[in-house]
């Protein structure tokens, strides 16, 4: 189950990594365990490396992770 | 408009209650302020709460370049502020213009602001993320505001590498922001509702219409004299029009709640309302100290009791005047003894800047 310090609330099926050290960016090393507490990323590299928490993080918050918007 | 001549507050009663102007709100008198906000970062750099000052320092100085490359054509009269270098009151002022956050003046170093001569445009730089753009406007102009921000991001993206996906969009620290970056926030002020004790319910409606509610200075703060900001939930799977029109949306729909909240308050608690504005000036007129929290809730009566027709004096002009004087960035910057100095300073000359501004009010009002 989800910890209590999981402030988001979205994510499931993380039982038994609790002994595993929470994998980093090799870039700016955020934790994985920080995307969960917080939903804060510390670079562009964290956006590749965690893309599947990350989308899972979106549609929670958002109800979507594909962006309608303005384009570059 | 002309505004309708003003009723005094019957002194010695004449027996009959006071011929309130109407009911009616406008989305003037219920949207204070509209700010439209862009995160943006500059790719290739960490996030600033991840960045070390080397890092920091290389994205101020790559912004502050661009910002003054494109500054013709982007601002009108854009002036540099180098945070780091400010004192703890030319800091609160910042933040109590809500050019800036209380999170991006305690920072330190590498932290600027670029803000516009009339207050209303500021860009910043390392705060949460590496650009924010910034526009606040009187009243509701979501539209407006968001195409003077979008402008500006025009411009700065032409100069400099900017994060984004094309699946995922603009690319923010926090996952919050990702997509859009973008946040419209209006500054309401519900009185009636309050009375009412209705804003729970108003809320609800409010979430359902995908809006999010923070009290004056932002998160976490208290609901200070029943002035909220509600902004945009998400910031992904709408356009930016969308955004735009769903807070709308919201301020029609808050518009129609105070309306429905005040005429309802004149036809059956009219003399209870008298009483409340009434009491509301004597408390001004008595105080010797007053808190920010104790005079803003009086700010907030006698604007009420000036929309519902009393001659209280305190117009749009006068509240929106008072209340960002009302120095309340001070407590959230200040070290502790600063703070306590300033507070005490701020509390005894408040009750007189106050009245002098209210009287000023009257004079122009009995002059024209
Ligand atoms: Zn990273």
């Amino acid at each position: 189950m989800i910890g209590e310090n999981d402030q988001l609330g979205l994510f499931e099926g993380r039982d038994g990594e609790d002994l595993m050290p929470s994998p980093a960016c090799p870039t700016c090393h955020t934790r994985l365990d920080r995307i969960y507490a917080d939903g804060f990323l510390g670079c562009e590299t964290c956006y590749e490396v965690f893309a599947d928490v990350v989308q899972q993080a979106l549609i929670s918050m958002h109800g979507t992770s594909r962006h309608t918007g303005k384009t570059l | 408009m002309k505004a309708p001549a003003r009723l005094a507050i019957p002194g010695s009663g004449t027996g009959k209650s006071p011929s309130w102007i109407s009911g009616s709100a406008s989305l003037s008198d219920v949207v204070l302020s509209t700010r439209a906000r862009l995160a943006r970062n500059v790719s290739g750099a960490i996030f600033p709460h991840m960045a070390s000052d080397a890092d920091l320092a290389r994205v101020a100085k790559i912004v502050l370049t661009a910002a003054h490359r494109v500054q013709e054509k982007a601002f009108r009269s854009m002036h540099t502020v180098d945070i780091s270098a400010l004192n703890d009151q030319e800091k609160a002022a910042l933040v109590d213009s809500h050019l800036t956050s209380v999170a991006h003046v305690r920072a330190g170093k590498h932290r600027f602001a670029l803000v516009d001569d009339n207050q209303s445009v500021s860009v910043l730089i390392n705060e949460e993320d590496h650009i924010r753009i910034q526009v606040i406007l009187p009243g509701m102009q979501a539209d407006a505001a968001r195409r003077k921000a979008d402008a500006i991001d025009d411009a700065l993206s032409q100069e400099l590498p900017i994060a984004y996906d094309k699946h995922l969009g603009y690319l923010t620290a926090s996952l919050a922001n990702c997509g859009m970056g973008l946040r419209v926030s209006i500054m309401v002020h519900l009185p009636a509702l309050a009375l009412l004790h209705r804003l729970p319910s108003t809320w609800q409606a409010a979430n359902s219409l995908d809006a999010a509610v923070r009290g004056l200075y932002g998160e976490g703060t208290e609901m200070a004299g029943n002035i909220y900001q509600v902004s945009n939930a998400v910031s992904m799977g709408w356009t930016e029009a969308q955004t735009v029109g769903k807070i709308t949306a919201v301020a029609t729909y808050l518009e129609a709640e105070e309306a429905g909240a005040r005429e309802l308050l004149i036809r059956t608690r009219a003399a209870e309302m008298e009483d409340l504005v009434q009491n509301a000036q004597h408390q001004l007129r008595d105080a010797e100290r007053l808190s920010v929290e104790e005079g803003v809730r009086i700010l907030s009566t006698l604007r009420f009791g000036y929309l519902m027709g009393y001659d209280t004096h305190v117009s749009d002009t006068v509240f929106s005047e008072l209340v960002a004087g009302l120095r309340g960035g001070t407590q959230l910057i200040a070290s502790d003894d600063d703070r306590a100095r300033d507070v005490f300073y701020q509390e005894t000359r408040r009750p007189a800047l106050f009245r002098n501004r209210i009287r000023a009010e009257r004079s122009t009002v009995a002059a024209g």
